[in-house]
Order: structure tokens, then sequence, then C-alpha cells
């Protein structure tokens, strides 16, 4: 029970860290770009306007989530190291899990603030190009779709972090982890591409008969590809519970294997 | 005024004047007579596995900015004059590079509407006359648009007045049709086309198997039918026609022959309540009594 508070707590201290460096401000900033950014780019185009809209809101979600993750998440971990803070909260009764556990869980609270606005900003100005141009309404689209695609892509920066705090439990120092991150990042975008390439292709050059060493690889590295429901919300296309379900259960259990992971390499890392 | 004041004015102005001719001169150099519009390099022409990686998971707004370059590279022949009016140009595309746009943007998202229309809207037309990569184009496009009629009907409009291939045209409008909420006259308009061909058979399974799918309360349900009970008729005089000629080693010289010389003892009802014609190439109509009379369709370019 007590763990559980020191998780919370630190979870909060970490939430309003995060506010204080003045990236919630930046993020109401943004919203509001992206909101006119959203009704100038759809009007340049003539056809399919509501995909357009869809698609660029929540791409914005995801760049901004992006952006959070590698240089507020990262500087946030950093700066416990940097400034000694870190030593302050491990001769209280905090283990190191519960001081990774906490940290991950205040910049996921974080993550879902940014959501939480983006999403909201992108809705709106979606609802006004949908109502303004009801002809390039998806056939199917539904606000369920948008929301549990938001989901998905919230979902998917959780896993990015959860990585980049095993990144940072390791490295040699925060631009080394920052880089390790992108690069998971990249890998994990494009790990179901790799994989149909050298399964299904015989001519794949130098990874050509290395299925076993893909499909391992796939099992390593998240597969970030498949939170990106991007397309089905645009189009209104079928996105079942019993997926996104499943989807949620595996971002879950991946970023819980990568804390506990990251707790294991922390304790033997050089904090001074 | 101090020296070092004077010094650093001059030093500036010098940078100023250094850097605005530069930029200049590139401005000219780009702008140039006989110049493309637009360079032809970019990222549509990585491969399609490197351009999916490199987009990741922002395939959809990459399409929608490939699609606007195309848009914007073939959008406009006016340029601004230094009078601040505007001169037409005779742009010079590189439309194979265009094409690649194209392609690329719907390997980046199938299913964009964009893409296959303002494909459509260029290509296969003179300049460039790339219609088989049209038609690829729209096949995409319908195979990843199921919900959408419009690729497949831009497909049957490109086989008809392109290739002259009114069957195959007809059969594309009736896959067309039966795309949910597809308007009515694509079923007509390919029955027609099909039937053109001389296939009426064909045209009359088509239509039988999109009004067993439909609603009969479905705005349009009677008129398909009527459609249907008129290509029936068709079929039987075809028949008949066919009949005749075998026996008497002619074709009938009119449609009247068929009842005088007991093939058939009435001609079939035509929904329409007009009289069934015969045009002089023994093509069968339902909806041309005068058809004998008709100046011959002139054929397409």
């Amino acid at each position: 029970m007590q763990s559980l508070r020191n998780i919370w707590f630190l979870a909060l201290a970490t939430c309003t860290e995060g506010i204080r460096h003045r990236a919630l401000w930046a993020i109401v900033c943004l919203a509001v770009l992206l909101t006119m950014a959203n009704l100038g780019v759809t009007t340049l185009f003539t056809w399919d306007l509501g995909k357009v809209s869809v698609e660029f809101g929540l791409s914005a979600v995801a760049f901004t989530g992006l952006l959070l993750v590698f240089f507020l998440g990262m500087k946030i971990l950093a700066d416990d190291l940097e400034r000694s803070r870190i030593f302050m909260l491990l001769s209280r009764p905090v283990s190191i899990w519960q001081y990774l556990a906490g940290k991950f869980l205040g910049l996921v609270l974080v993550l879902g603030l940014s959501t939480v606005i983006l999403g909201l900003a992108a809705a709106l100005s979606m609802h006004y190009v949908l109502w303004k141009y009801p002809a390039y309404v998806p056939l199917n689209f539904s606000w369920i779709s948008y929301t549990m695609a938001l989901v998905c892509q919230w979902m998917s920066l959780v896993v990015v972090l959860a990585v980049s705090v095993l990144c940072f439990s390791f490295a040699s120092s925060p631009f080394v982890a920052l880089l390790l991150s992108v690069s998971s990042y990249l890998v994990g975008q494009n790990m179901g591409l790799l994989r149909r390439v050298v399964v299904e292709n015989p001519y794949a050059g130098v990874m050509t008969g290395q299925d076993n060493l893909v499909i391992a690889l796939s099992w390593i590295f998240p597969n970030l590809s498949l939170f990106d429901k991007k397309y089905e919300a645009a189009y209104g296309l079928a996105f079942s519970g019993q997926e996104f379900l499943l989807l949620c259960l595996y971002g879950i259990s991946y970023s819980a294997l990568m804390i506990y992971f990251a707790t294991l390499l922390f304790k033997r890392k050089e904090l001074a | 005024m101090s020296r070092r004041l004077t010094f650093h004015l001059f030093v500036g102005s010098i940078l100023v004047c250094f850097y605005a001719a530069s930029y200049n001169a590139v401005l000219q150099e780009r702008g140039g007579a006989g110049k493309s519009a637009h360079s032809s390099s970019g990222i549509w022409n990585l491969p399609p596995m490197a351009l999916l990686a490199v987009a990741g998971e922002f395939k959809g707004l990459m399409a929608d900015y490939l699609t606007l370059e195309a848009g914007a590279r073939v959008g406009t022949q006016l340029v601004r004059t230094p009078e601040g009016g505007f001169r037409v140009v005779d742009k010079q595309h590189d439309w194979a590079s265009l094409h690649r746009i194209f392609v690329t943007s719907q390997i980046l998202d199938p299913s964009f509407a964009q893409t296959y229309i303002v494909a459509q809207g260029w290509l296969p037309w003179n300049p460039p006359g790339m219609l088989a990569e049209t038609q690829g184009i729209l096949k995409t496009a319908a195979k990843n648009r199921q919900w959408d009629w419009q690729p497949l009907h831009t497909l049957g409009f490109n086989t008809y007045y392109f290739l002259n291939q009114p069957v195959e045209a007809g059969k594309l409008y009736l896959d067309a049709a039966k795309v949910p909420n597809a308007p009515l006259f694509l079923a007509i308009v390919g029955a027609r086309l099909v039937q053109k061909g001389g296939e009426t058979g064909s045209a009359i399974v088509i239509m039988q198997s999109m009004l067993a799918v439909k609603d009969k309360d479905e705005p349009g349900y009677s008129e398909m039918v009527d459609r249907l009970h008129a290509l029936e008729g068709v079929l039987v005089i075809e028949k008949a026609i066919s009949k005749y000629t075998e026996t008497m080693g002619r074709k009938p010289s009119s449609l009247s022959e068929l009842t005088t010389s007991g093939v058939l003892t009435a001609l079939p009802p035509n929904p329409y309540n007009l009289n069934y014609c015969m045009d002089t190439a023994g093509l069968i109509y339902f909806d041309k009594p005068n058809c004998k009379n008709l100046t011959p369709e002139k054929g397409k370019q």
C-alpha cells in the first residue's frame, strides 16, 4: 500500500513538474494553432476533406506527443540526475522501481493531458469542417472510432515513453538515451513492414532468409504500426472493440515489461 | 559618427548587397526560360518500401502533401509579369514524374480520392496521353474504395471514350452500379453499353443479379425492372433473328418479318410503350423507334 502511495505521489509530482515546464501552455498554444491550421489545410483540397481533417488532427496529436516524450520526458528524467534530486528521493523509503514507475506514470499523465487537449482541439476543427462540407464526411465516420484512434495514439506514445525510460536506465548520457529512443521509435514504426518484406519477399537483400531473426526482433521491439488507426478513423472503416482492447492490453503489457527491465538496469547504473 | 560605427555600416552594407545579389541570381536561374516548373527529383523517387519506412505513421499526411504538390505542378499556366499582370506560358511538365507522384501518393494512402481524381484530370488526355497509367491508378482506387462508385465509373468512361470498348465499359459501369448508394443511371448506362456491344444476355444476367440484392422500395427499383424487361424483349428478338437467318438464309429487313414468317407469334411487350427497332447493322433498340433514320454515331477519337 505504501509503495502504491509512493508511486502516486511521484506520479503527481512529475506531472506537476511537466506542467511547470510550461509544456502544457505550449500544448494549448499548439492546439489553437492546430485548430486554425486544420481549417486552412483542409480547404486546400477539393475531395475527401473529412479524411484530410481527421488525418491532420490525429497526426498533430502524434507529432506533439513524440516531442513531449523525446524532449520533455527525457529532460525531466535527466534533471533528476543532473540536479542530484534523485538522491533526495532514494534516501527516503522509495525504491528504484517505485521511483521509475512513479516517473513513468507522471509522464503518462502529462501525455494523457496533452492528448485530451489536442484531441479536443482537433475534434472541434474537424466538427467545423464536417459541418461545413457535409458531402465529404466519410461514409461510416463515427466519433467513437475517432476517440478509439485517439486512445490508440496515446497508447503508442506510452509505449514509446516506456522504451525511452528503458534507454535512459542504461545509457551513459541523456543524449545517448534520446538517440536510442528515437531509433527504437523508427524501428518500431517499421517493424511490421520489415517483417512483411523479409517473410513474404524472396529478394530482401541481406535480410533474405533471415525470417527467424526478423521475427525475433519483431517480438523485442514494439510494433508501433499496430497502434496507428488514423487511416481507419479518417475513412470511417471498421475498427472492432475487440481489436481495441487487445491493442490496449498489448501496450500495457509491453510498457510494464519495459519498466521492469528499466528497474533492473537502473540498479546497475552509476548515479554519481 | 564614430569610426567604428562607420566601419560596421560599411561592412554590413557590403554583406547585405552580396546576399541580395547572390539570392537574386539563384531565383533568376530557377525561373529562367525553358526550365521545368519544378524539379523532377523528390521523395516520390524512393522505392515504395523505403517511402513507407520514411513516412512512418504519417503516411496519410505525406500522401496529402504529394497530391498538393502534383496539383501545384499542373495547376496553372499563368505567370505574373513585372507590371503586375499575368501572362499565359506553355509549361513543360515532366509527366513521368507527375505520374510517379500520383503512384507514390497511392502507395502511402491508396484510398485518397484526390489522387485518382486529379490524375484522371490530366494523365489520360493529350498531352501526355498516359491512359494505361491512369487506368492503373483508377484500379487501385477502385480496389481500396469499395464504398465509392466513382473510380469504377471513371474506369468505364475511359474504356468507352478512349478505347472504344463498349462491352468492357458497360461491365465496369455495372460493377460501379453494384456499389451501395450508387446512382441508378450507372446500371442503365452499363446495361445499354453491354447490349450495344452485342452481349444482351450478359446485360440481363448482370441486371438480374443487381435487382436480387436491391430492396423493392429503393428509389429507382421499378426503372431497373423496366430496363430488365426491355432487355429481355431485345434478347427474344435477337434469338428470333438468329432463327430466321438460319431458316431463310438471310437477315430480316424489318422486325415485322419475324411475325409474318411465323418465327415469332408477336413481338415481346416493351415496358416503355414504344416499338422495337432494328437498325441497318442489325442492332435492336427498345427506346429508338426510328433507329433506321438516325445518323450513324461518329467514331471515338
